[in-house]
């Protein structure tokens, strides 16, 4: 022992055995780390696809067999695109994702299905862009799908993998679905003989995607130009106009995304515009839903919902009955049919905040800015389906809507539209109702002049009652007509006018009126709802003489009002 | 290493201390360094964030024949005659400029590099020929070029 | 004058034949040492040894006297250190980035999740060991003169590990990373009590607030501060002060240990009678040489720790949530778990809780070795048997105080709930963390009354300290939910 100044060796010897011991330990756990990190999981996927192509290539000429097999890459593969910051190494594993060789492989070999990649190489877009999951991350199956803990957008279900289609593509204008049936059959009759099968003349090419890639009115002119080979082949047999217009409808609906389309085509037939508002247009009484594909679980309640389903699932359930997901919601209940549910939830998940990156911005990215038209009553009839008839009814008779609390016109009415004045209409549609549930169309609804007034021109087309010519005065006392608006109309309109069961007659909607408006309408009632005609003979009649009081009351009643 | 007697000698016979020493020392350096060289290891990325090296480059019958096609977003020359086809870096071996085709094969704008039309060096200051990248054949029929692995001069593709 | 051509070609010669030794010389001055008088020279000689003294008390070598707390806590910091140059390669402090950068650690950096979760673990486990050294040299004394210094660094390292480990926290720029730093600020951001004037609108809260995120809120600015914070002036601080306290250990001749003259009893029970020969000065006896009986216990403390930390860190993944939303908050937004006790006090009382509190605390701390100025029996757990049934009775009269307290703020909802028009200004003096603090100092006067020594006051009140903090941050860990409910570990949250 030298000097009497160190520890004994027994001590010394426990340090060292435990210094080394530690050490070994260690030293396992690098091991181990490495090891880990030598063996990633998607080895064997790689190890997989390789055998799978050499079964493949089994009989392939020799040296064509060696360069497809060389043509395997080793290792992860990614694919990255700066511009659209998008970091996706699904191929990784779905290595046979481009390949034809593996259109009958075991997932995840297998080829892509369509001829989507055609147009849209993973070397481009990358994956996640349509199908969602955690494109960077290789830390297993789970976790690539986005089925983590913490990853908001798990892989979207292959049966709603169109919505994708409308983050970049977007359609300007869904058609009613008669207009689009119309086209169809068109379409078939006139151009799928030679645009598609297998035996098409030389030139004919495929109209599969023609929406995409033309606007309808580029189709539109270059289909009626008498130059063309088409006006040729229809000069022998003209085209009905409206056989023509709705041919264009159906070939700019000619974009692939089936199921989006007719989810959209579905939104706008069940009138869910009327309350919703998408991109600044619709209506105001339910949730905007310029955004409502990018929800995230956690914005989402999921108490009566399954939540492995994630938000798939909570729209879906939420579309088959809304208060069985939100109790206390006030949406109308869309009875939608099951497959409809589907449509539906593929358009809602659509919804999405456009892609914004210029290299990838596809032709109709803008939905080639919706194009000027002239009002006309058939888009007005779309867009009264859209916008109104949520709360005026699809036959225009009006509803009373008890959730929401409130009375919708009958617009329908033969009486009223006899006696509306047009400019009287588009006024009350764009200026809507104050303190009632119809908004004011053109600046909160976003709804255009042009579309009001398509919309008006749509409701004139409608039968209009005959209705008697009334000679004036159509003004006569207000203190007079106030005692009889106190027993006959205060229960029905209010006290002040502010409305109840009928229209609030103090506010400028109904003020903005005129007088032989006025008159005509408390004589004449409105048949089919609660206004009576009090112009009838006998019975709760009134005299004339007491309606034009009544109409000079009325006209004071904003005074009260605001009192 | 710790010899405590202080007459440190060769043939000496290693007394227990000494293997515990030894074991203790060895192991805790192993540890000490290994960790070091998986942390250095990890300074080596095998995904990188810039164009892959490896991309298809469409079907060989779209090349024509015996005429060299630069393509248009990589450094790559890709080259058809009837034994097949081939690509060559673009990249001069020098200092990395972009070289371009010439009358007599490619020519390097920076340093006056030229090299003949299989890549050998003739002329200038590159030390090396133009790389030949190694051609495979994707399933779907298009070329595949690695522009990461140097074959031998010479060795194309037989399409 | 020259020698000859061929003698100058031979020296050459021999000097290129010599030059490996002479490196070695060069470089390492002397061989391997064989001797005691080569090993304490060794030690002397070598800058990374010579941070210690060449011979060490043997005393201090005791593995139940400082459990290595000290040292473990300098390696957990050397980890960290070297883990976080090497994540500087791979981390990007911007908003578009950060995230993606942890996501790549998983995925793309070979031994990235290790890397990480070496980082991660290794910064909870030190504020851990700090701490936890910190009770050490509370309980033996070794904050006693002439250490005083000493301890008043180390309470500023233990700071500025608490700092280093919030700063880091942000940057993974997830949920998690987002709403505690939001949380974390906002506490700054109470500095300035609502009842005191503010001139001008000067706010000193929310101008901390503001400089320390750039801005108003948690973003970019935020990020890049915290980032630039985190990765060069407070390891850089860290790094000087680690350095002072190592080297003021040396100028205060060691680390304390139990004095032999005064322990004698228990200092010859340890010896064990082997074959040394006695020497003359009963001093020397308790000292060891530092090469290789101190160097050896390093090594074995260093295995120690790598060995669990990486084990953990092979076990368990450094959390990662979703990336950070400003507009979607947290259900519970919380703070790292070793400030949930000050964000269970901020409950109560912002400015109180938040600020008041700490700073005393930080303060008292600081200035314990000027109040207690006794040297008797510096080295010793707990003083004498006294002293240990008197910080027992301490943390059990300081458990029960602080229970009641947070149950009568939890129960009641305090003062504001109990007298709603009541002023903030009584609210900030009785709430449950301005009672526990009173309490605390209370209790030192108690102690000083009883025993009529500065030491055991001291010891009582350091107790309830300790109690009180592990409590409040036990509520905060395990007891709190939503809108900082309370909530039993076993209940469940009710859904939003």
């Amino acid at each position: 022992m030298g000097g009497g100044t160190t520890l004994p060796w027994e001590y010394q010897d426990k340090l060292l055995t435990v210094a080394t011991l530690f050490a070994l330990l260690t030293l396992g756990t690098i091991v181990y780390a490495v090891w880990r990190e030598e063996h990633p999981v998607w080895e064997r996927y790689e190890r997989g696809y390789r055998e799978a192509m050499v079964a493949a290539v089994a009989d392939f000429p020799e040296d064509r067999r060696e360069a497809t097999l060389a043509s395997i890459q080793a290792g992860a593969i990614q694919d990255y695109i700066r511009e659209a910051s998008i970091v996706d190494r699904c191929r990784t594993c779905h290595r046979g994702i481009d390949n034809p060789l593996m259109a009958d492989a075991p997932q995840p070999y297998r080829t892509h299905s369509g001829d989507t990649l055609r147009d849209h190489p993973p070397s481009r877009f990358g994956c996640t862009i349509c199908h969602g999951g955690q494109g960077p991350s290789l830390a297993g199956v789970d976790a690539a799908h986005g089925r983590a803990a913490f990853w908001d957008q798990p892989m979207l279900p292959l049966r709603y993998v169109e919505a994708s289609c409308g983050r970049c593509h977007r359609v300007a204008e869904v058609p009613a679905s008669d207009v689009l049936k119309r086209g169809r059959d068109v379409a078939r009759r006139e151009c799928d003989g030679c645009h598609e099968g297998d035996d098409r003349p030389r030139g004919a090419k495929t109209l599969r995607y023609v929406g995409i890639k033309r606007s309808g009115r580029w189709l539109a002119g270059y289909l009626s130009d008498p130059d063309s080979e088409h006006a040729r082949h229809w000069s022998s047999e003209p085209i009905q106009r409206d056989d023509f217009d709705a041919l264009i409808s159906e070939l700019t609906m000619r974009r692939g995304a089936e199921k989006l389309l007719r989810g959209e085509l579905l939104y706008n037939e069940r009138g869910c515009g009327g309350c919703h508002q998408i991109q600044g247009v619709g209506g105001v009484l339910g949730v905007d839903l310029t955004e409502e594909g990018l929800r995230l679980p956690r914005q989402l309640d999921f108490r009566y919902v399954r939540a492995s389903g994630g938000v798939v699932a909570w729209q879906e359930a939420h579309l088959i009955k809304p208060e069985s997901v939100v109790p206390e919601t006030t949406m109308i209940d869309p009875k939608l049919r099951s497959n409809e549910v589907e449509l539906l939830v593929s358009f809602v998940l659509s919804l999405y905040p456009r892609w914004n990156y210029d290299a990838w911005r596809p032709p109709d990215h803008d939905g080639f800015r919706e194009e000027a038209y002239k009002a006309d009553p058939a888009r007005g009839k779309a867009l009264y389906g859209r916008y109104c008839a949520a709360c005026h009814g699809r036959n225009g008779r009006g509803r009373i809507d008890i959730v929401h609390g409130g009375y919708a016109p009958a617009l329908f009415n033969a009486t009223f539209l006899a006696l509306a004045d047009p400019e009287f209409l588009v006024y009350n549609i764009a200026n809507g109702r104050e303190e009632r549930n119809m908004p004011a169309w053109r600046q909160t609804g976003g709804l255009r002049e042009t579309d009001i007034r398509s919309i008006v021109l749509f409701l004139n087309s409608k039968p209009r009652a005959d209705t008697p010519e009334f000679l004036g005065p159509f003004r006569g006392s207000a203190e007079e007509g106030r005692a009889t608006y106190e027993v006959q109309c205060a229960g029905c309109h209010g006290e002040s006018g502010e409305g109840g069961v009928g229209p609030a007659l103090a506010l400028p909607g109904v003020q903005k009126a005129g007088d032989e408006y006025l008159y005509a309408t408390i004589a004449l009632g409105r048949p089919g709802t609660a206004m009576l005609p009090y112009d009838l003979p006998g019975g709760n009649g009134l005299p004339r003489e007491r309606i034009a009081d009544l109409v000079a009351y009325i006209r004071l009643l904003p005074e009260a009002y605001d009192d | 290493m710790d010899d405590e007697d202080g007459k440190g000698g060769g043939g000496r016979k290693w007394s227990r201390r000494d293997w515990l020493s030894w074991a203790g020392i060895s192991t805790s350096a192993a540890v000490l360094g290994l960790m070091n060289a998986a942390f250095f290891r990890s300074l080596h990325l095998d995904l990188l964030y810039e164009p892959s090296k490896v991309f298809r480059a469409g079907k060989p019958e779209h090349y024509p024949l015996d005429r060299v096609v630069k393509l248009p977003d990589r450094p790559v020359f890709i080259c058809r005659d009837h034994e097949g086809i081939y690509a060559i870096s673009a990249v001069c071996t020098h200092l990395g400029c972009i070289v371009a085709t010439s009358d007599e094969g490619f020519a390097c704008p920076c340093h006056g590099s030229r090299y003949d039309p299989s890549g050998k060096v003739v002329a200038g200051p590159a030390p090396l020929s133009l790389p030949w990248w190694r051609m495979t054949l994707a399933p779907d029929g298009q070329v595949v070029v690695d522009a990461g692995k140097a074959v031998k001069p010479g060795q194309k593709l037989k399409v | 004058m020259g020698a000859t051509v061929p003698t100058m070609l031979n020296q050459f010669l021999d000097n290129l034949r010599a030059l490996p030794g002479n490196f070695r010389r060069a470089v390492f001055r002397r061989g391997i040492p064989a001797t005691d008088k080569e090993r304490l020279a060794s030690v002397f000689a070598n800058i990374f040894l010579h941070m210690h003294a060449p011979r060490t008390k043997k005393n201090t070598l005791r593995p139940t006297y400082t459990w290595g707390l000290g040292l473990i806590s300098f390696y957990l910091f050397l980890v960290l250190l070297l883990s976080g140059v090497v994540l500087m390669f791979f981390y990007l402090p911007s908003v578009d980035w950060a995230y993606l950068s942890m996501k790549d650690l998983e995925s793309r950096v070979y031994l990235g999740r290790l890397l990480r979760n070496l980082h991660r673990w290794a910064a909870h486990a030190m504020v851990a060991t700090v701490f936890l050294h910190m009770l050490r040299v509370f309980y033996t004394g070794a904050y006693k003169r002439p250490r005083e210094f000493n301890w008043m660094v180390g309470v500023s390292l233990l700071c500025l590990t608490l700092l280093l480990s919030f700063s880091g926290y942000l940057l993974p720029w997830d949920q998690l990373a987002y709403w505690a730093i939001t949380v974390g600020v906002n506490i700054a951001g109470s500095a300035h009590p609502t009842w005191l004037p503010q001139p001008g609108g000067f706010d000193i809260g929310e101008l901390t607030k503001y400089i320390l995120l750039g801005g108003t809120e948690v973003g970019q600015e935020a990020l890049i501060r915290f980032y630039v914070v985190h990765v060069i002036f407070l390891p850089l601080g860290a790094g000087v002060l680690i350095g002072v306290h190592f080297w003021r250990i040396r100028k205060d001749r060691g680390i304390s240990a139990p004095d032999p003259e005064e322990d004698g009893a228990e200092a010859e029970e340890k010896e064990d009678g082997s074959s040394r020969p006695k020497r003359k000065r009963k001093a020397s006896d308790e000292v060891v040489l530092t090469w290789p009986n101190t160097l050896l216990a390093e090594l074995a403390l260093l295995m120690g720790t790598l060995f669990l930390l990486n084990l953990l860190s092979l076990l368990i993944d450094a959390p990662l949530q979703q990336i950070a939303d400003p507009r979607q908050p947290e259900t519970v937004a919380k703070a790292p778990w070793y400030f949930l006790g000050i964000q269970e006090l901020v409950s109560y009382s912002a400015f109180t809780g938040g600020v008041m509190i700490p700073l005393v605390v930080v303060i008292g701390l600081a200035a314990i070795p000027f109040v207690d100025r006794e040297t008797v029996r510096v080295g010793h757990w707990f003083h004498n048997r006294g002293g240990l049934s008197w910080s027992l009775l301490s943390a059990a009269a300081g458990l029960v105080f602080t229970w009641v307290v947070l149950a009568w703020g939890i129960r009641t909802g305090g003062l504001r709930a109990m007298y709603p028009n009541v002023p903030q200004i009584v609210v900030d003096i009785v709430n449950p963390a301005a009672l526990i603090f009173y309490f605390a100092t209370g209790w030192h006067f108690v102690g000083l009354y009883r025993f009529r020594e500065h030491r055991a006051a001291t010891l009582g009140t350091f107790s309830v300290f300790v109690v009180a903090v592990v409590l409040v941050t036990v509520v905060g860990v395990y007891c709190r939910g939503p809108s900082w409910g309370f909530y039993w570990p076993w209940e469940s949250w009710p859904a939003h």
